[in-house]
């Protein structure tokens, strides 16, 4: 297997616990809270707020307006 | 136990906020990958954050707006056609993001609803579980950067910009795009609930 391979193997296998957590926590009996609570709670403070949606803003401006080398 | 007054004052600076070193740490990466404007985003983004943990701009807090549902469904769809349909790295879509930029920053500057409440077992189990899970795959992206810039090669060990970028060449890939980036910003305000 090649360094690329495995890198890329990792994304998927992230992409893949994700969704399935995502889903397990969703079950009425979960012993873990939904991702959507979760949000709730931790945009509560303003400093988080305002670091999330930088974050998500910065990605949207790197790939629609910054030119991504590849 | 009380808190000693060296650490109290200190933590007044809002040095001690994660995401002021969560941001701090990006800037120093933007700055390895030799990216001078991403550089820069995320030194203002970096400033925004230690202002904000510092509480100096406190004064300027107001209560929390509540746009309409019609005015969000409004914006998503023009904002979804315009970027759908432009090409990128133009002047059009810089304006744009500018502007989703501003209006983002004026839908969360507002109150916080008083003290958080402590997890409970549930919280707190899925607060560690998720916090794990994306500091793993950020040192997965941050690895593969680094080895990328270190092997002179962004095929090698190639990060998630680089594998995702040329599904935005259609324009259906890159309509995809903007229309789940905005779903998940409009999630993240939390602008559909009305509680």
């Amino acid at each position: 297997m090649t360094s690329r391979e495995i890198v890329i193997a990792g994304y998927i296998a992230f992409i893949a616990i994700g969704v399935l957590m995502w889903l397990i926590f969703r079950a009425p009996n979960s012993p873990v809270s939904t991702v959507g609570a979760l949000i709730d709670r931790i945009m509560h403070h303003r400093t988080t707020r305002l670091a999330v949606m930088l974050a998500w803003w910065w990605v949207g401006w790197h790939f629609l307006v910054n030119v991504v080398h590849r | 136990m009380k808190d000693r007054p060296v650490l109290v004052a200190v933590r007044r600076t809002g040095v001690l906020n994660p995401w002021v070193w969560v941001f701090g740490i990006t800037m120093a990466l933007q700055v390895f990958r030799g990216s001078m404007l991403d550089t820069v985003i995320f030194g203002l983004c970096t400033g925004a954050i230690w202002l904000s943990a510092a509480g100096v701009l406190d004064h300027t807090l107001g209560e929390r707006p509540r746009p309409s549902r019609y005015a969000i469904i409004a914006l998503v769809l023009v904002v979804t056609i315009t970027l759908g349909i432009f090409p990128r790295h133009g002047v059009v879509h810089g304006s744009i993001l500018i502007a989703l930029l501003a209006i983002a920053l004026w839908l969360l500057w507002y109150k916080d609803r008083g003290p958080k409440e402590k997890a409970d077992p549930r919280m707190a189990r899925s607060k560690n579980i998720w916090k794990v899970f994306c500091l793993v795959v950020t040192a997965w992206e941050f690895g593969a950067n680094i080895l990328g810039q270190l092997n002179n090669s962004l095929t090698t060990h190639p990060t998630i910009s680089v594998l995702i970028d040329p599904l935005l060449d259609t324009q259906l890939g890159q309509a995809g795009f903007v229309a789940l980036w905005l779903f998940i910003g409009v999630g993240l305000l939390g602008l559909w609930e009305r509680k």
